[in-house]
C-alpha cells in the first residue's frame, strides 16, 4: 500500500479522531500545508477505503470513516510485508519448516545458548 | 518448419536450453553430498561458493553452446565427436524443441511477472514505512563504539532490526527493540545492518534467488538459505571488529528472546531469528575454517562442462528415439 504525504495526513487525522465525515477532516486539514480542497480529501478517502486502509459507514447523508489498523498495527504489518522475501513469498512457512538450517529456536533452546556462551566465555576468561 | 541460419540460432538456444536443464539437474544430485560439507568453510568463501554455483549453469551452457557453434560452422573435426547436433540447419517448431522453448520462454515471463508485481507491492510498502518512520542520524556520543549512519525509526512495539529496499537500502529500527537493548547492544545490532547496507546484501540476495528459479524445491530452498547464513555471519564478523564474539552472540540471543516473546508470523533477515545456533556457534568458536577452494572448484567446473557436453547428444538421441521428432 503506498501512502502519499495527503494520505498520511488523513491517516493521522483518522488515528486521532476515529469515525470522522469528510467535512471534519478537511477542517483541520484545511488549516496545514498541503491540506487539499473538500474534492481531493473525499477523493483519498475513498481511495484509502479502497486500498482496504480505512472502513466506513453510513450515518444520514455522509460516510463516516475509521482506520481498519492503529498506527502501530499499520507499521507491524508493513515490516511483516517489508521483511518478507520478495521473490519467493508464500515459501515461509516451508523455510520455517526447513529445521535443519533455520531453527526458529523455542525459549528454552535460547536458554541452552546463553549458557553455552556464558560458559565460553568464562572459560576463555 | 526454420531452415537455414534462423534454424541454426533456433538450435543454438535449444542446445543451451537442454545444457541449462542438464546442468540443473546434475547439481541437484552433487548438493546432496557437498551440502553437509559446505558448513567447513568460511562464510566468505562460502558466500563465493555459492555465487559461483548459481552462476555456473548459465555460464557453462554459454560455453557449450559456442562449443556447439564452432563445431557446426567451423572446420574442426575433433569437435564433432563430442559437439554433435544432428540438424543444425532444421528447426521443427511443432517438435520436442519448440516445445521446450516455448515452455522456457513461458516460465520465464510468468517468473519475471511475478518479480516485478512483488516489486511493485514491496517499494509501495517502503515509501509508506518511510513517511511513518523519523530519521534519527546515530552521531554516536560514546567513543568506544564506533560510528554508525542514520536510521529510520519506527514507532513499533515489535523489537525488530532489519535493512529494506532493493536499489536504495535503508536501516531501521522499532522503537521495541531500541528501549530494550543497552548502548552496546544498540551499536552490536545497527553494525550488523551496516554491514549489510554496505555490502548491498538485499540486492545481493535479490539477485542470487533470482538465479535459482530453475533448481527443483529441494535444493533451491537449501541453497538460498546457505546463502543467507552466509551473508549473515558475514555482517556478524565485520561487528567483531569492536566488539568481542561473545557480546555479538549474547546480543543475538537477546533480540531472538524479545522476538520470541513478541511473534506474529515468521519473519526475514531480522536481526536474529534465523540461523541462531549456527551463528551464535561462529562467534564464539572460532575454528580454522577452509578458505575457497579454488583447484577443487575448477576440476568440478571442467568435469560438469564435459559430462554436460557428452551427455546432451546422447540424450538428443535417446529423446528421439523415444518420441518421433
Ligand atoms: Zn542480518
Ligand atoms: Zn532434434
Amino acid at each position: 500500500m503506498v501512502l502519499g504525504e495527503l494520505e498520511k495526513q488523513v491517516l493521522q487525522y483518522l488515528w486521532a479522531h476515529p469515525d470522522s465525515d469528510v467535512k471534519q477532516v478537511h477542517s483541520v486539514l484545511a488549516t496545514q500545508r498541503g491540506g487539499g480542497t473538500l474534492n481531493t480529501i473525499q477523493s483519498t478517502l475513498d481511495r484509502l477505503f479502497k486500498k482496504g486502509v480505512l472502513s466506513r459507514h453510513k450515518k444520514g447523508l455522509a460516510y463516516y470513516y475509521q482506520a481498519k489498523l492503529d498506527r502501530e498495527h499499520l507499521i507491524a504489518k508493513l515490516i511483516d510485508n517489508v521483511t518478507s522475501d520478495f521473490i519467493s513469498e508464500g515459501e515461509n512457512s516451508l523455510i520455517a519448516a526447513f529445521s535443519s538450517i533455520s531453527s526458529d529456536l523455542d525459549d528454552s533452546q535460547l536458554e541452552e545458548l546463553e549458557n553455552l556462551i556464558k560458559q565460553q566465555r568464562k572459560a576463555r576468561g | 518448419m526454420v531452415v537455414g541460419d534462423w534454424a541454426l540460432i533456433l538450435n543454438l538456444v535449444s542446445i543451451g536450453l537442454l545444457g541449462l536443464f542438464i546442468l540443473h539437474a546434475l547439481q541437484s544430485i552433487f548438493w546432496l553430498f557437498i551440502s553437509e560439507k559446505l558448513a567447513d568453510f568460511s562464510p566468505k568463501s562460502r558466500k563465493s561458493l555459492l555465487l559461483v554455483w548459481v552462476a555456473c549453469p548459465y555460464v557453462l551452457s554459454t560455453v557449450i553452446t559456442l562449443f556447439f557453434y564452432l563445431s557446426i560452422t567451423g572446420p574442426f573435426e575433433l569437435l564433432d565427436e563430442v559437439a554433435h547436433w544432428h540438424h543444425a540447419y532444421v528447426f521443427h517448431f511443432d517438435s520436442w524443441h519448440g516445445f521446450l522453448l516455448l515452455g522456457f520462454i513461458a516460465y520465464i515471463v510468468w517468473q519475471l511477472s511475478k518479480v516485478i508485481r512483488r516489486w511493485v507491492i514491496h517499494s509501495s510498502d517502503i515509501k509508506s514505512l518511510n513517511l511513518l518512520s523519523r530519521v534519527i542520524s546515530s552521531t554516536s556520543n560514546s567513543n568506544s563504539s564506533p560510528e554508525v549512519s542514520n536510521y529510520y525509526l519506527l514507532d513499533s512495539a515489535k523489537p525488530a532490526a532489519f535493512v529494506a529496499g532493493i536499489i536504495k537500502p535503508r536501516c531501521y529500527l522499532t522503537n521495541g527493540l531500541k528501549r530494550q537493548l543497552t548502548e552496546e547492544e544498540l551499536n552490536i545490532v545497527l553494525q550488523h545492518e551496516q554491514a549489510h547496507l554496505t555490502s548491498n546484501d538485499a540486492l545481493s540476495k535479490c539477485l542470487f534467488n533470482l538465479l535459482c528459479i530453475f533448481y527443483p524445491g529441494f535444493t533451491k530452498k537449501p541453497i538460498k538459505m546457505s546463502y543467507a547464513l552466509a551473508l549473515e555471519q558475514i555482517a556478524d564478523q565485520k561487528v567483531l571488529k569492536s566488539h568481542t564474539g561473545f557480546d555479538v552472540a549474547a546480543t543475538l540471543v537477546k533480540v531472538a528472546k524479545l522476538q520470541n516473546s513478541y511473534k506474529t508470523d515468521f519473519s526475514y533477515c531480522y536481526f536474529g531469528s534465523e540461523h541462531i545456533a549456527l551463528r551464535v556457534n561462529e562467534l564464539i568458536t572460532p575454528g580454522h575454517k577452509k578458505s575457497f577452494p579454488i583447484i577443487i572448484s575448477l576440476i568440478s567446473l571442467a568435469l560438469l562442462l564435459f559430462s554436460t557436453l557428452s551427455v546432451i547428444d546422447a540424450s538428443h538421441h535417446l529423446i528421439e528415439s523415444l518420441f518421433t521428432h
